[in-house]
């Protein structure tokens, strides 16, 4: 009887839940409030098509306008088209590049680091405009060259097309793969290829047999990065595609936007294109992946070796040196000297030269507290963002929780929207969520988080690479010792992960700098940063006030990582 | 002495001197009274205004308009702050909207076109009526204001107060390509030797393109009005959105023709741009814009005395200097000067002028609005 009475009582023991459980709940939570719930607002709202002011209606009427658009399906040729161009020329440079740079003795390649990188801080508008002073078919300085030394009937040179809108890309965005390669160049063990050569293969052959197939998961995580943002770019192909009749999907959901009243929902409606490339794109990097091994960096000694290429190494720096002076020095110096131009590019009006463009900049009473506000959005975002990131993709590849897929697959979603939307998604979803919530409207803090939200993709998907580069053996040897989880992964994967969190971080900062539609819903008087000064200078038609502010952002991130490598902060380089 | 109060002769004139002397001690006793009204009404609104700080103003991008506005009431009222703001009108309506759902009135004035107030901020109810504020004889007065009146976008409710009206210029040239007499009438645009060589600012988004062909709609008729339409985009040689980029082409020669500038050509002709204005067709004239220069009170603004305030400045004598020479406008107060303004944008006598910003003519019909789509669409 008593046995009986306790095993009535018996309690029925829970399941034991495993501690490590507890960061990828928090973390799964906070991605899918962060990133999940302002996306799915969103979504949820484009099929309520009432005017301001109405009562709420629900249709799928936007979503009908805009998938039966008679010229959509030209839009999305021309944007597939242009993207597929620029990806294939981009990533071919981009590995040249990186791997001229990190594994060969090419002469300068210092510089050639350098004013790569530099390549990246450029501002896109200003730049497109220097172009379009050298390459204009009517007036491009270029073109009036060539035209009068060789007796040309017709401007050689017509930056208004599909190969305009291409080459005004090229050197943005062979930086920003050849910034995100370089650090899994830079981490690879020379034995591998040193294999391959005593089994007597050659350079190239070495360089397309071993190397890239073994930095496979960075080089496909940058072509995806690239290829999402070549769909989704707008600035360049807003400038030089309208006038030549070029229309792509993000310039119809920028006029949908822009539209009186704006149309929201047939510009999300037209996000989804990007929404199902994006799922295809997992589902693609995830069947490449599977099953593969890809450590460059194990528990044995790494190593590190320049290649010499002998005679070739002069060629290789001269392609370098001249796709550096074509496609970021002469623009670049197109653009200071615009800055002093009365009007950019225009030698016939009265006054040429002045300064009055910098002197309105700098003495502009919203300038300082602008640029205070840029410099604690860029730190915040590139801080927090490339943490949040690491601790992502750590979770991705490195742990076995149930629940990380989920983790992976929202990391990819905010590359289905413009920086406007999601601007727009986290205008509704602050102030929509209760009093606490609301209280981060207005502040720095809610830009901050816009755009961790916009550059998460790339950097989760980036540091996720390097990770996979790395042996966990490292962490097993270190747990063997008796450091903790977090003791190994602060002195183990910290140091080796530190190059690509340094190239993340400085990516973000950038785009915290120059970022304009993810903030502009967000942003108030207070918390303004100076893109929204820039976007005050173009709606004057002031482009060259705009460029200025563009050439001292170039200065301010060049001073930034001058200090930080002062106090310390080096991305290792590589040296013979 | 007689009594001159028995004097039956004198008793009309009398009774007549006491009757006007009493009325006149009562007109200035109820002037007195107003003054002191008025006064004791400004003491307090601008005693409000000191206790809140600060009076927060939402208007278009621009570092003009924000410097115009800004710098000149910091000057007359430097002990209230005034933080503004620039952004489209319907960026701006899509966050004013999301703040007044979530119960945030962050927002006090909007200064911006006559249609942000007719397409967004009165649907949503977002306005409340303006004329309750005004408090300065200046800015009451209707006789300091054009056509004796105070001026409103909707003539019936008085939320949108529209204190600037100009012309809106539909055509400039290169002078070094074309002759004004050969295109001061609107249907010389479609003569042969034109095509491909006018540029036309997009008419489908707000802005100086729709503001034509709705004019164009008003004075032409539909019918006449289409086959123009379909003339012209035939004639164009591009459609284009940017202002400054086809300003630019007309200076440089490789579109001597653009219809419907934008209101930056004032600034690109002042910078050192050349090109040649035709202010209005002889035929068909021109029509009035306000621009950017309208002014709402926001409902339940968080800052009513400095709304006042700031509201009282702005269309006072000082504001819209201030605000005129900022942004080269034509301000519809009289006693401020229009030299710092461009002679094409002053409304001249005998000219035919439709004001095109009422609303009821703001918006273009859903059978207009199709057309163009379909012409201009992209």
């Amino acid at each position: 009887m008593e046995l009986t009475r306790r095993a009535a009582f018996r309690t029925v023991p829970l399941p034991k839940i495993p501690w490590t459980w507890i960061p990828l709940t928090l973390l799964v939570g906070l991605l899918i409030l962060i990133l999940a719930y302002p996306l799915a607002l969103i979504f949820v709202k484009s099929f309520a098509v009432s005017r301001p002011g109405e009562p709420t209606v629900w249709a799928v009427q936007g979503w009908v306008e805009a998938f039966t658009d008679a010229n959509l399906a030209i839009a999305i040729g021309n944007t597939f088209y242009l993207a597929f161009l620029r990806v294939i020329i981009t990533t071919v440079l981009a590995i040249f590049f990186a791997w001229v740079v990190t594994r060969t003795d090419t002469p300068l390649k210092g510089f050639i680091e350098v004013a790569l990188w530099l390549g990246f801080f450029l501002p896109l508008l200003p730049m497109t405009m220097g172009w379009i002073l050298l390459l204009d078919p009517y007036n491009g300085l270029i073109n009036k060259l060539l035209m009068k030394a060789f007796g040309l009937a017709r401007p050689p040179f017509d930056i208004y097309s599909y190969w305009g809108i291409v080459w005004c890309h090229l050197a943005f965005s062979t930086s920003v793969r050849f910034l995100l390669l370089t650090p899994a160049f830079t981490a690879m063990d020379a034995a591998l290829e040193d294999a391959a050569r005593t089994s007597g293969s050659n350079n190239l052959g070495v360089l397309m047999r071993i190397t890239i197939p073994i930095l496979a998961p960075a080089v496909l995580a940058s072509t995806a990065l690239g290829f999402i943002r070549s769909l989704e770019s707008l600035e360049i192909e807003m400038v030089l595609g309208i006038p030549a009749g070029i229309y792509v999907v993000p310039t119809k959901i920028w006029d949908y936007i822009h539209w009186e009243p704006p149309l929201y929902d047939r510009a999300t409606a037209l996000c989804s294109i990007f929404l199902v490339f994006v799922f295809f794109l997992i589902w693609l990097h995830r069947i490449f992946l599977r099953g593969k091994e890809f450590t460059t960096i194990s528990g044995r000694s790494y190593m590190v070796r320049i290649f010499p290429l002998g005679r070739w190494r002069w060629m290789a720096g001269g392609l370098c040196l001249l796709f550096i002076f074509l496609m970021i020095i002469l623009p670049l110096a197109m653009l200071i000297m615009g800055t002093f131009m009365e009007f950019f590019g225009n030698f016939d009006t009265e006054r040429v030269w002045t300064v009055r463009h910098w002197t309105a900049v700098f003495t502009d009473p919203v300038f300082l507290r602008s640029l205070k506000n840029t410099l604690v959005l860029g730190l915040g975002a590139g801080i927090v963002g490339t943490v949040l990131c690491s601790s992502i993709s750590y979770v991705i590849v490195r742990t076995r929780l149930p629940g990380r897929s989920v983790v992976d697959i929202l990391s990819w979603l905010p590359w289905a929207l413009p920086g406007v939307l999601i601007s727009l998604a986290l205008l509704w979803a602050a102030l929509g969520s209760g009093d606490y919530v609301k209280l981060i409207y207005g502040t720095v803090s809610l830009l901050v988080l816009a755009i961790i939200i916009k550059e998460m993709p790339l950097g989760t998907q980036i540091i996720k690479a390097s990770v996979l580069q790395i042996s966990s053996e490292l962490e097993e040897a270190s747990s063997a010792a008796g450091a903790t989880r977090l003791g190994g992964f602060c002195r183990i994967m910290l140091p080796l992960l530190k190059p690509t969190m340094i190239a993340v971080g400085i990516i973000v900062f950038i785009s915290a700098a120059r970022d304009i539609p993810t903030v502009i819903f967000l942003a108030t008087n207070q918390s303004r940063p100076l893109s929204l000064l820039m976007l005050d200078y173009i709606a004057d038609a002031n482009q060259e006030k705009a460029a200025v502010l563009g050439v001292f952002l170039v200065f301010l991130i060049f001073a930034l990582l001058f200090i930080g490598w002062l106090l310390g902060f080096r991305r290792s380089s590589v040296r013979s | 002495m007689e009594n001159i109060f028995n004097d039956r002769k004198a008793q009309p004139l009398l009774a007549g001197s006491i009757l006007i002397t009493l009325l006149t001690i009562n007109v200035s006793f109820a002037q007195a009274q107003g003054n002191q009204g008025w006064q004791q009404k400004w003491n307090a609104a601008l005693a409000q205004a000191k206790t809140e700080g600060k009076v927060v103003v939402l208007g278009p991008p621009g570092d003009r308009i924000r410097d115009a506005i800004t710098q000149g009431f910091a000057k007359a009222f430097p002990d209230i702050s005034l933080e503004f703001s620039g952004a489209r009108g319907g960026e701006l309506a899509t966050k004013i909207k999301a703040e007044r759902d979530a119960r945030i009135y962050s927002v006090d004035i909007v200064i911006s076109g006559t249609s942000t107030a007719d397409a967004y901020f009165k649907p949503m109810k977002a306005l409340a009526p303006i004329e309750p504020a005004l408090i300065l004889p200046e800015v009451i007065d209707p006789k300091n204001w054009r056509d004796n009146r105070l001026e409103f976008s909707d003539r019936t409710t008085h939320f949108d107060l529209v204190f600037a009206t100009q012309n809106n210029v539909p055509l400039i040239y290169n002078p070094a390509q074309v002759k004004p007499e050969e295109i001061d009438e609107l249907y010389k645009l479609l003569d042969p030797k034109w095509k491909g060589k006018l540029v036309v600012q997009d008419p489908i988004p707000s802005g100086t393109g729709n503001g034509v062909f709705r004019w164009l709609w008003h004075v032409l008729g539909p019918e006449k009005t289409k086959d123009f339409y379909r003339k012209i985009r035939a004639q164009a040689g591009a459609i284009d959105r940017d202002q400054r980029r086809q300003i630019e082409w007309v200076a440089q020669g490789k579109y001597p023709l653009h219809l419907a500038p934008g209101t930056v050509m004032y600034q690109l002709e002042k910078r050192g741009l050349k090109f040649g204005v035709i202010p209005e067709f002889k035929d068909y004239g021109a029509y009035l814009t306000p621009g950017f220069g309208s002014a709402m009170l926001v409902d339940q603004a968080p800052h009513p005395g400095a709304s006042k305030v700031f509201l009282n400045w702005l269309l006072g004598k000082d504001g819209q200097t201030a605000f005129g020479t900022g942004m080269g406008y034509v301000s519809r107060r009289l006693d401020v000067s229009n030299d710092h303004v461009p002679s094409y944008w002053i409304p001249k006598p005998g000219v035919k002028y439709w004001a095109g910003y009422y609303e009821e003519d703001a918006k273009m019909s859903s059978e207009q609005e199709q057309f163009l789509k379909t012409l201009f669409g992209r």
